[in-house]
């Protein structure tokens, strides 16, 4: 229990109210898996810039750009954190 | 186990029809009333609000507006979210990688459809600028979004007249590609645009997860929803505002001021620095147009929008102030230029 865990999981946005839903949906769903992630937010348009992201929010864990331009659904989120999390 | 498929499935088609019923029922519903130019209450004149108690004002003004201006909101804010959600979002980004040229080319196409409020126009200038395509493509596509946008347009038309909607659009064509071109051909725009080449770009793949359609509909009307939520309030608070200001501002002081050379020049200079936020310019400039402003006077303070200060403030942190200064300057010419020859066209200068 709880010892799994996923790399790094950022989610992109300069801090908008859609940004912000689609950080608690992130945290929610690592907590409700129980899957440690270090979830970082990037705010700075240059940064989400660097990243190849022109559409906010977007979600990239370990390196893979899952989605941007929306909020995703929660179920959605789930299982992006069940498909990558070791079993 | 098949039953379930069956009943998941069978709720998927209902869900998608009813969604796409309410969509098309809304296009019908502003098609039909812009055909029978149908309204829930006779449209109120300027004369009508000076007998008004100061109470009852913005109170009429805004049942007058929403009862005949609801169904084109609606619209407008639908169809900002259904293109916003269903715009292929990664083709833009390999295109706009292409370079310079397509990067122009797809700026001012995308543009229109990416109805954008500060929050994410900013770090669409930002990825523009990265993605290879250069700081000329990345000033067109910020110069050209907030005024030329889906629901920019459909409001312009609406609540004042669509030869102003379309000379709106083709002036913001012209002024956001000659700043964005103008731009990059500057010293600063370079020196930005090579500090921007140098930092590597992190790759970074795209595993498509493939959603029904009736998830994307419900995801482009709670868009929808949100800019409505974001946009609404100020909207609202615009037309109170206008409404006071059409009971209480002598039409001859507008007359006076906001026409002519003058008054293009006026418009032009409260239309940027003034921050009005997204739709509010159309809203105030509805209102000083029924006081005596000048279609020319109109048209540059419509032009305004795109180089308010609170976008240049957001830009500068990512480029440079010469940068930002040259893309106000120029949009600012821009829309004096423009406002006298419509003004001059249009035989109301």
């Amino acid at each position: 229990m709880g010892n799994k865990v996923l790399g790094v999981v950022k989610v992109l946005g300069p801090g908008c109210p859609r940004c912000q839903e689609t950080k608690r949906l992130v945290i929610n769903a690592l907590a409700e898996l129980q899957i440690a992630a270090d979830v970082q937010e990037i705010k700075d348009p240059k940064e989400i810039a660097k990243l190849g992201v022109m559409f906010t929010p977007a979600v990239i864990i370990n390196n893979q750009l899952v989605s941007q331009g929306r909020v995703p659904r929660y179920e959605e989120v789930k299982k992006w954190f069940t498909d990558r999390a070791p079993k | 186990m098949y039953l379930r498929i069956g009943a998941l499935e069978g709720w998927r088609l209902l869900r998608t029809g009813l969604l796409l019923a309410f969509i098309i029922s809304v296009i019908a519903g502003l098609v039909y009333s812009r055909i029978m130019a149908y309204s829930l209450a006779p449209t109120l004149s300027v004369a009508d609000l000076h007998g008004l108690p100061i109470w009852l004002i913005p109170i009429a003004y805004l049942i007058d507006y929403f009862s005949h201006g609801w169904i084109c909101l609606l619209f407008a804010f639908i169809a900002a979210g259904l293109i916003y959600e269903l715009i292929p979002k990664h083709l833009i980004t390999t295109y706009m990688r292409r370079g310079r040229s397509a990067g122009y080319l797809l700026a001012l196409a995308a543009a229109p459809f990416l109805t954008v409020c500060s929050c994410t126009m900013v770090p669409l200038f930002a990825g523009v600028l990265y993605s290879g395509a250069g700081i000329g493509p990345a000033i067109t596509f910020l110069l050209m979004a907030p005024s030329a946008n889906i629901l920019a347009i459909l409001l312009t038309g609406d609540m004042l007249y669509w030869e102003l909607a379309w000379v709106r659009l083709a002036v913001s064509i012209i002024v956001a590609l000659s700043a964005g071109i103008v731009v990059s051909k500057t010293p600063w725009g370079r020196s930005v645009e090579r500090e921007c080449h140098n930092t590597a770009q992190t790759a970074v793949a795209v595993s498509g997860v493939e959603r029904h359609l009736d998830e994307k509909l419900w995801a482009a009307l709670k868009f929808g929803g949100y800019l409505a939520k974001q946009i609404l309030p100020y909207f609202i608070i615009g037309l109170i505002a206008v409404s006071y200001l059409e009971a209480y501002l002598p039409t001859d002081i507008v007359g006076r001021y906001l026409t002519g050379v003058g008054g293009v020049l006026i418009a032009s200079v409260l239309g940027g620095p003034l921050y009005t936020p997204t739709l509010v310019e159309i809203v105030v400039g509805k209102g000083l147009w029924s006081l005596g402003m000048s279609k020319g006077a109109l048209l540059a303070w419509l032009m305004g929008q795109p180089y308010d200060v609170a976008n240049a403030l957001a830009v500068s942190k990512i480029a440079k102030w010469r940068v930002v200064l040259t893309y106000m300057v120029i949009a600012w010419l821009g829309s004096v230029v423009f406002g006298l020859l419509y003004g001059v066209l249009s035989g109301s200068l």
